[in-house]
């Protein structure tokens, strides 16, 4: 029992930070492999409930006739956390950081998701298309805890579901030196998903890059507004 | 009119997850559901009456924490009937705060003193936005209703990021982000855009910004000086200089009321389009 207790102190220790300077994520970055379609770290398929399966196949089908009504994003409507990042049309995005918060600044018409580092997020009233989030750093890893989605956005360009019950943890850790950022992403949405899932994607730090002004409605000339 | 089913789902979700059964009548808090909702309350029957029925049973608290009389003129005495008064002058600092004694440190959330309502739907798509027209040089009701971001600090909140060599200004009201390259130089050749190229650096704690290349607005150079107050609240002055750089009139003053209490707050102009029909982001 005395040698558990030891080992247990032991694991405490080493997953404590040993007055290492926290990781500075700050800068632009841009998706390696910009993602179309999510698959799972070991490079399968989501596990999809039969419902959500049967959406996401009858939007492959719409997709395939070259409909794509399914994705809002076309209307310039947010395309959502944590699509932004990774897909093909997302464009880089800047992280700021500072001991209060993490702030996600994204190309794609201007949209901000604010990640407090703090126990409790703000109240936030209802969904909300970046959601609601906290973090924490654990040691070199900074992990983010966000729920609160619309379920109006898509997990991915290929029009993977999801309900206002998702819930993602984020993982991210710088690697190379700084030059590289690699996110894991655990899905969690008993209604979507028969069991959580990760997916793992990777960013390139952007030296210099700064953020352009994008404006959705302007660069896809959708009329009306 | 029609409701986007988020925006109906906004108000399920209130109630069935937070349990709190929270209806937001937060006039002057930048969130679209504030306009929502009163548009709910006059074209709406069914979820007037959820609301309504919420509110006078006490199950729910309308919040006007932000309200000036002018957001709520108009608002049916029974929507406001358990609104709680506001505990301090709505257009201030909420007591209890103390602001971060590091006078270059920013980051947090302010609002512009006497500003009006938020911008909102668009005139003609369902009724006039409730409060004031925005300050001058802040991103008034025009803009907002054809979802194109402006330059200037909105009646909404502004949530401004210190980073390391960054001041990054978020105006809620259609997600506008200024960027402040401390210590940076504006590119050449520039790119206009609607939130400018600032450039800053510190004179004592005071950030001094550089601004050109504001889209739409050709020649327009402004220099600002962005101080800390000691309540928490930020002093700006606002110079325009002419094409040799020397300063047309004296600085205009202006600021930003410190309040640590609100948080961020999407604002989805575009949602508005779908909320709002025919004319109004229908493609």
């Amino acid at each position: 029992m005395k040698y558990l207790v030891n080992l247990a102190a032991l694991a405490v220790l080493a997953a404590a930070p040993v007055a290492a300077a926290t990781p500075d994520l700050n800068g632009v970055w841009q998706v390696i492999t910009p993602v179309t379609a999510l698959t799972t770290t070991d490079g399968k398929a989501p596990p999809l409930t039969p419902a959500a399966q049967k959406v996401y196949d009858q939007r492959r089908q719409m997709a395939q006739t070259g409909d794509h009504s399914f994705d809002t994003t076309l209307k310039c409507k947010p395309m959502g956390e944590p699509r932004t990042a990774y897909d093909p049309s997302g464009g880089p995005f800047e992280i700021l950081q500072n001991p209060k918060e993490v702030v996600f600044g994204y190309t794609w018409n201007r949209m901000i998701r604010f990640v407090y580092l703090s126990p409790k997020a703000p109240d936030v009233i209802g969904p909300a298309y970046y959601g609601t989030a906290t973090g924490v750093w654990h040691g070199d890893r900074l992990v983010i805890d966000a729920e609160g989605f619309h379920d109006t956005t898509l997990l991915d360009a290929s029009g993977m579901p999801h309900t206002e019950d998702l819930r993602l943890t984020e993982t991210y850790q710088l690697a190379n030196h700084g030059r590289i950022l690699d996110e894991t992403i655990r899905f969690d949405d008993p209604a979507s998903f028969t069991r959580p899932w990760q997916t793992r994607i990777s960013y390139r730090r952007l030296p210099g890059a700064r953020i352009a002004e994008d404006v959705c409605i302007e660069r896809l000339h959708v009329s009306g507004y | 009119m029609t409701i986007s089913g988020s925006e109906r789902k906004n108000l399920l979700f209130v109630n069935k997850k937070k349990q709190k059964n929270f209806v937001n009548l937060e006039l002057g808090r930048q969130s679209n559901k504030s306009f929502l909702l009163l548009f709910f309350k006059k074209e709406d029957f069914l979820l007037t009456m959820i609301a309504a029925t919420l509110l006078l049973t006490g199950t729910a608290r309308a919040q006007v924490s932000v309200s000036t009389p002018a957001d709520v003129a108009g608002v049916p005495p029974a929507f406001l009937a358990n609104a709680k008064a506001p505990s301090f002058d709505p257009r201030g600092t909420p007591p209890g705060y103390t602001p971060d004694p590091d006078p270059r440190d920013f980051t947090s959330s302010y609002i512009a003193p006497g500003g009006g309502g938020p911008g909102g739907p668009p005139p003609g798509g369902g009724g006039a936005p409730p409060g004031g027209a925005a300050p001058p040089g802040g991103s008034g009701a025009a803009t907002a209703a054809t979802c194109i971001p402006s330059f200037g600090n909105g009646p909404y909140p502004i949530h401004i990021v210190s980073s390391p060599g960054r001041l990054t200004i978020v105006g809620e009201q259609n997600h506008q982000i200024r960027r402040v390259y401390i210590g940076g130089a504006h590119p050449n050749p520039v790119v206009p855009a609607y939130s400018g190229d600032s450039i800053g650096h510190w004179d004592g704690n005071t950030l001094v910004v550089d601004t050109i290349a504001i889209k739409g607005q050709p020649g327009v150079h402004l220099l600002e000086r962005w101080t800390k107050q000691k309540n928490g609240s930020l002093a700006i002055e606002t110079t325009s200089l002419d094409a040799a750089g020397r300063p047309i009139g004296p600085p205009t003053p202006s600021s930003l009321v410190w309040r640590p209490d609100l948080s961020f707050v999407e604002d989805i102009c575009e949602d508005f389009g779908e909320a709002f029909g025919p004319g109004y982001g229908s493609k």
